[in-house]
């Protein structure tokens, strides 16, 4: 009857080693792009509901009947350095595990698309059969209880730069969950719906247009905010739960969406908070102010990256041109 | 989703709190404390026992006075016989001889024949009664005939001299010191507080002398008056260690294969530990070294939570404040630690890795000592004395006091500052009965709190920023009553009461934490024969466990989404009461075959365990055997089962899997034991074992059920598929405590391999080992301490070991669904960080003063400034690294006054 507190306490000690070890370096930032990178990828819609067979009503992706609908795939891949030499991307698609990528031998792998692109933004389509669902829900553990979840993941490789490997969850779904009992009827179970931004806030400036040019006083540092109805890109979503023991029967819980804000820039201009999360173990946030220094020569540009994220893989990316006065 | 992003704040915080948490025990030297007279026997060891210590000298109780010699009244002289006196355990006189010259005229055979009849309270080594040696001068003066009563005598004016003698420094008396006027021929002996007074001094120019062996003889010159009664106090100046020849009676048991003990000196002076006796022991051989100053046991290649540590038998949940501050039993309750690397008595169980045992002192001063410390981060009071003649008591307090350093300073700056405050404390109180004989009652109450409060910084713009309060401690009771019924029994019965509690409140995170714990230990010895010695005990221990919490867990009953992560999970109020049990019977035989050269201890121990409605039990065979080839070289060897429970909230249902089995081991060894002189003796020992059963986290699911419906769906958690693999070589040469030195050179060659047993686990002996990247291959300490004339005192220590195992990072992918990039881990632990080594040097120095003493070290650490990589880290993409150095060169300091 060994205390878990031998364990605890010096994996404590030991992470605050590691984050004094990552505060402590000198690499460079994340949130400055320099070379080729990946920002942000969406799929569209983030969550597919399937047909399934009859008496599958227990909240499982038993067996799936027809054809998905399919899904675009939208992708935003930077390269201040070089952006025109085309991109070869490979995509190919397999049951989502902890590493991200389709190098599991147990799973089945397929090819999805290759395609040739200079960096920025480009796209394609998702269309796996209900035989693919199939394979994929019998090698799943769950067995698609809770959902079938599927990477996707693209190989991107522009001469001169490291490989990239960017890997994006596709959720296919029944719509509906069980009631357990003793439950409340539950809720109506819909599709997951990307979150978008309405505008970013520049100081008293209000930007809502994609691509935008802002000019901002150079070097100087101005608040920034993203702006979101929060009511409606948090949603509430039933999730099935499952039974552990015999005498116990499927049901549902419900749960809240959390989400979070991401910005990135190019060389030249700096950001003060780069990420900022709807919610964290430590509190509910409400303020979502942070802060962007233009380059410091008038007439110099930045390229202003941003992503809005929520917790079931639903997503979008903006675009600003930050443009010093 | 949430991601713990590190700002400058962040890791400036995260610096302070690594800076506070590295609060080192300052100051821990101490005087010996002359004033315990009793200690308990020592128990077995693998090792030969240290030298035994003087712990009551002999005390002359019936004095024979001799004739005057008829040859010498012609001559009327004074003589001084000088004699070697062998007194036995029970206070009796077994030889007088002569030491130097012959006196003649007859004094020599007069002295001898009256010494021999003396009768002494008898001198006690380790507290007990013990055969000793002593010098005795019996000095002769000739006394003329009365007169005839008629003639009235003019009486002689004298003077009269009383006083005492005391140690210098401690203040501890010394009793049987002969105190006299040589010239006059006049001498006493001090009683056994020290008093003593010396009649018929005749008055004027005196010279007062007072000895004892063990001291430097103090002069002192008076000048006294007729009638005159003049009190006199001596300081008499400890020299070394008693230089009297000792018989030890009784031998320690053997009945662990390995057991290697540190004595008080050893554990308060060893460079590099911060004078905290519990970090001395990570240098001892079957010890991997820990990265910084973590207070964690890496014992054999096992994990932290494989072994256990006991306070008199009875493990306890936490050894040191913040897991690498002080530890929570400061240096002056400690008598012994021994450490255990493996192949224990079953006397010890619930544990597969090792064992450290630490006994705290039992203390019966004659007198009220007491010592205060203080330095940077804490204060500590100790104070022991006497309440009545059978019952002596002893207490200590420490606190840590930056946190109001650290609110001062920010009361001073005017600014907010992201603070983390630090506070510990812990207590310690022992009261000591003799009950009659060699019967004692103690009771022994201890315990130590943490706390930690961090204030976040209101100007961190990056997202919630709540404050943290947590708290950890524990405290016990316990009392413990031995008793010898007959010569041949004796039994320990300890019963101990406690309560650990932990809380924590940080934003959505709540939780509070309650265990309370019951354990008794019973452990019986019979001397069945003359080379039978048979040992059984019971050891029970119970444990109710209460929490409360609400905390974003792990899921128990749905399956989120890949990119939920730690903060969308919604927080689960978790309600527990448990009730956790144990009992184990134990019994074990050492029998030594006609007292002859060859010793068998096996013995068995059985367990049963009850947790969440499941009863487990587990029968542990063991058996260790020595062969003493001559009186310097022993052979020694021994295989046997340990097991353990897994972690109890591994069990748990919800989140848990109740159905692991317990975890078990095979231990063997085979080794030797060389006494190369008095004072070296060289311990090599080979080591194999093997782990069974390890609880491991497992994604594996279980569902039962058709096309139509299913009937459950179990995600396992843990399984009991983890097996472990640890064999090696340790050699420890070691320098006992001696007058002037002690020290040893520890070398390890080890080699670890571990399987979880899942897929995507650790597998395979790889040149790392394939298992724990804490795992050092090679590892070699060298300590040394030496003591110079002037009450100065230097050591060093010097470190060199493998680096630790590392997983490379071969790959990375970026995580669209997150916004960060993965690291793609190669093998585990397949390559190394570089070459280990630190030199540690330690200078003290002591002053003695009347009724006082003060001493002060410096500690300082890395002298060369050693890079020592612990870790690497990378940048966000995975594509540059950087070494995480080790601790840089760290100096502590510290001052200690004691009465």
């Amino acid at each position: 009857m060994r205390h878990d507190t031998k364990r605890t306490l010096p994996v404590m000690a030991l992470l605050a080693v590691s984050a004094l070890a990552t505060g402590c370096s000198d690499f460079e930032p994340e949130e400055i792009v320099v070379d080729l990178r990946p920002i942000a990828v969406q799929t569209e819609p983030p969550e597919v509901f399937v047909a399934v067979a009859d008496g599958a009503d227990e909240g499982l992706v038993l067996k799936v009947t027809a054809d998905p609908a399919p899904v675009q795939v939208n992708y935003l891949v930077v390269n201040p350095e070089d952006m025109t030499t085309p991109m070869q991307i490979e995509v190919i698609a397999c049951l989502t595990i902890e590493s991200r990528r389709c190098d599991d031998p147990d799973n089945t792998v397929t090819k999805v698309a290759s395609l040739t692109s200079p960096p920025g933004t480009f796209s394609l389509t998702f269309t796996p059969t209900a035989a693919q669902l199939n394979t994929w829900l019998s090698e799943d553990s769950f067995q698609g209880f809770g959902g079938l979840f599927v990477t996707l993941e693209a190989i991107i490789v522009q001469p001169g730069y490291p490989t990239e490997h960017v890997a994006k969850t596709v959720t296919y779904n029944v719509p509906f969950v069980p009631r357990g009992e003793g439950q409340d009827p539950p809720p109506p179970k819909l599709p997951n719906q990307n979150p978008t931004l309405d505008g970013i806030r520049f100081d008293e400036a209000l930007s809502i247009m994609d691509g935008e040019v802002i000019e901002l006083p150079a070097g100087r540092e101005v608040p920034m905010e993203p702006i979101f109805d929060r009511e409606r890109i948090e949603e509430t979503y039933p999730v099935p739960t499952f039974p552990t023991s015999a005498d116990e029967t499927p049901g549902y819980r419900i749960l809240d969406e959390t989400f979070e804000v991401q910005f990135w820039v190019t060389e030249g201009a700096e950001l003060g908070a780069s990420e900022l999360d709807s919610d964290t173990p430590l509190g509910p946030v409400t303020d979502f102010e942070t802060s962007i220094v233009p380059p410091a020569t008038p007439g110099e540009e930045a390229t202003l990256y941003i992503a809005i994220r929520d917790d079931r893989g639903g997503g979008s990316f903006y675009t600003r041109i930050i443009r010093a006065r | 989703m949430f991601r713990l992003r590190v700002t400058p704040g962040r890791a400036l915080l995260a610096c302070a709190a690594l800076l506070t948490l590295a609060t080192p025990a300052w100051a821990q030297e101490g005087a010996r404390r002359l004033g315990d007279e009793e200690a308990e026997a020592a128990e077995a060891a693998a090792q030969p026992p240290p030298a035994p210590v003087l712990t009551r000298p002999p005390e002359l109780v019936q004095f024979v006075e001799a004739s005057y010699p008829e040859a010498a009244k012609a001559t009327q002289r004074e003589a001084a016989v000088q004699l070697i006196l062998t007194i036995d355990a029970e206070g009796k006189v077994t030889d007088a001889v002569l030491q130097g010259e012959p006196v003649g005229d007859g004094f020599d055979e007069a002295a001898i024949e009256a010494a021999k009849q003396f009768v002494f309270r008898p001198a006690e080594m380790d507290g007990k009664p013990a055969p000793i040696r002593i010098g005795f001068t019996y000095r002769f003066k000739f006394v003329p005939e009365a007169p005839p009563p008629e003639e009235e005598a003019e009486a002689e004016p004298v003077a009269r001299l009383v006083g005492r003698v005391r140690e210098k420094g401690t203040g501890a008396p010394v009793p049987g010191a002969p105190v006299g006027v040589p010239a006059q021929g006049v001498e006493v002996l001090a009683d056994a507080t020290g008093r003593f007074t010396l009649e018929g001094v005749e008055p004027g120019e005196i010279e007062l002398i007072a000895t004892s062996p063990d001291h430097r003889r103090e002069v002192v010159t008076l000048t006294l008056a007729e009638g005159e009664e003049v009190d006199v106090q001596f300081r008499l100046e400890r020299l070394r260690r008693s230089p009297f020849e000792t018989i030890v009676r009784g031998e320690r048991e053997k009945t662990s294969l390995t057991r290697r003990t540190l004595d008080q000196k050893e554990l308060r002076t060893v460079p590099g530990t911060f004078g905290d006796p519990l970090r001395v022991v990570q240098n001892l051989p079957g010890l991997a070294r820990t990265p910084y100053i973590l207070g964690v046991l890496l014992v054999r290649g096992t994990s932290p939570g494989d072994s256990a540590v006991m306070i008199d038998g009875h493990e306890v949940p936490l050894l040191y404040h913040f897991a690498g501050g002080p530890s929570v039993l400061p240096p002056e309750m400690l008598g012994r630690i021994d450490f255990f690397p493996g192949n224990f008595s079953v006397r010890y169980g619930r544990a597969i890795g090792g064992i450290i045992d630490v006994e705290t002192r039992v203390a019966w001063p004659k007198e009220w000592h007491g010592s205060a410390e203080i330095d940077l981060f804490d204060a500590g009071l100790y104070m022991e004395g006497p309440l009545t003649d059978d019952t002596s008591v002893s207490a200590s307090v420490r606190r840590s006091y930056i946190d109001t350093i650290l609110r001062f300073g920010e009361a001073v700056s005017d600014a907010p500052l992201a603070t983390v405050l630090p506070v510990y404390y812990d207590y310690q109180a022992r009261v000591n009965h003799k009950l009659g004989g060699k019967d004692r009652l103690s009771l022994l109450v201890f315990g130590s709190h943490d706390d930690l409060t961090v204030v976040g910084d209101p100007g961190d713009q990056s997202g919630a920023n709540a404050d943290v309060d947590a708290a950890l401690g524990f405290h016990r009771l316990k009392l413990s009553w031995k008793a010898h019924p007959t010569d041949a029994v004796e039994w320990d019965l300890s019963p101990v009461v406690g309560v650990d509690f932990t809380g924590i409140d940080a934003g959505r995170v709540q939780a509070d934490g309650t265990v309370v714990e019951f354990g008794l230990r019973h452990d019986l010895r019979i001397q069945a024969a003359d080379d039978v010695v048979v040992r059984t005990g019971l050891d029970l221990l119970g444990r109710y466990v209460i929490l409360s919490a609400d905390v974003p867990l792990r899921t128990s009953n749905y399956r989120p989404h890949p990119a939920a992560g730690f903060g969308s999970r919604p927080t689960d109020e978790l309600e527990r009461s448990i009730l956790l049990n144990g009992a184990a019977i134990y019994g074990e035989v050492e029998w030594a075959p006609g007292g002859g050269p060859v010793t068998l201890i096996p013995g068995v121990r059985t367990d049963y365990y009850r947790y969440f409605d499941q009863n487990r039990f587990f029968a542990d065979p063991r058996v260790n055997a020595r062969w003493a080839l001559t009186d310097a070289f022993t052979l020694k060897g021994g295989a046997g089962i340990f097991s353990q429970a897994p972690p109890e909230w591994r069990l748990d249902e919800e989140f848990g899997n109740p159905d692991l089995d317990l975890e078990w081991a095979e231990h063997y060894g085979l080794g030797f034991e060389w006494k190369l002189t008095e004072a070296l003796t060289l311990d090599v020992e080979g080591y194999w074992s093997r782990r069974h059963d390890l609880a491991e986290r497992s994604d594996s699911v279980t569902v039962e059920g058709g096309d139509s419906g299913f009937a459950s769906i179990n995600p396992a958690r843990f399984e009991s598929t983890g097996t472990g693999q640890s064999y090696g070589i340790e050699m420890l040469l070691k320098h006992e405590v001696t007058d002037r030195l002690y020290g040893w050179i520890s070398y390890t060659l080890a080699f670890t391999e571990a399987d979880s047993g899942q897929e995507g686990g650790q597998g395979g002996a790889g040149e790392a080992g394939g298992g724990g990247r804490l795992n050092q291959p090679h590892n070699m300490v060298v300590v040394a301490s030496y003591k110079w004339p002037g009450n100065w005192e230097t050591g060093l220590r010097f470190r060199l070991g493998s680096g630790n195992a590392d997983t490379p990072v071969v790959g990375d992918t970026y995580d669209g669904d997150e916004g960060f990039y993965r690291g793609l881990q190669g093998d585990d632990n397949t390559t190394r960080q570089p070459l280990f080594h630190q030199l540690d040097l330690r200078i003290e120095r002591t002053w003695i003063f009347k009724a006082w003493e003060l001493a002060a070290f410096l500690d300082l650490q890395n002298v060369y400034n050693a890079e020592n990589p612990e870790f690497t880290t990378y940048d966000y993409r995975f594509r540059n690294s950087a070494k995480v150095r080790g601790l840089p060169v760290f100096p502590s300091f510290g001052v200690r006054g004691s009465f």
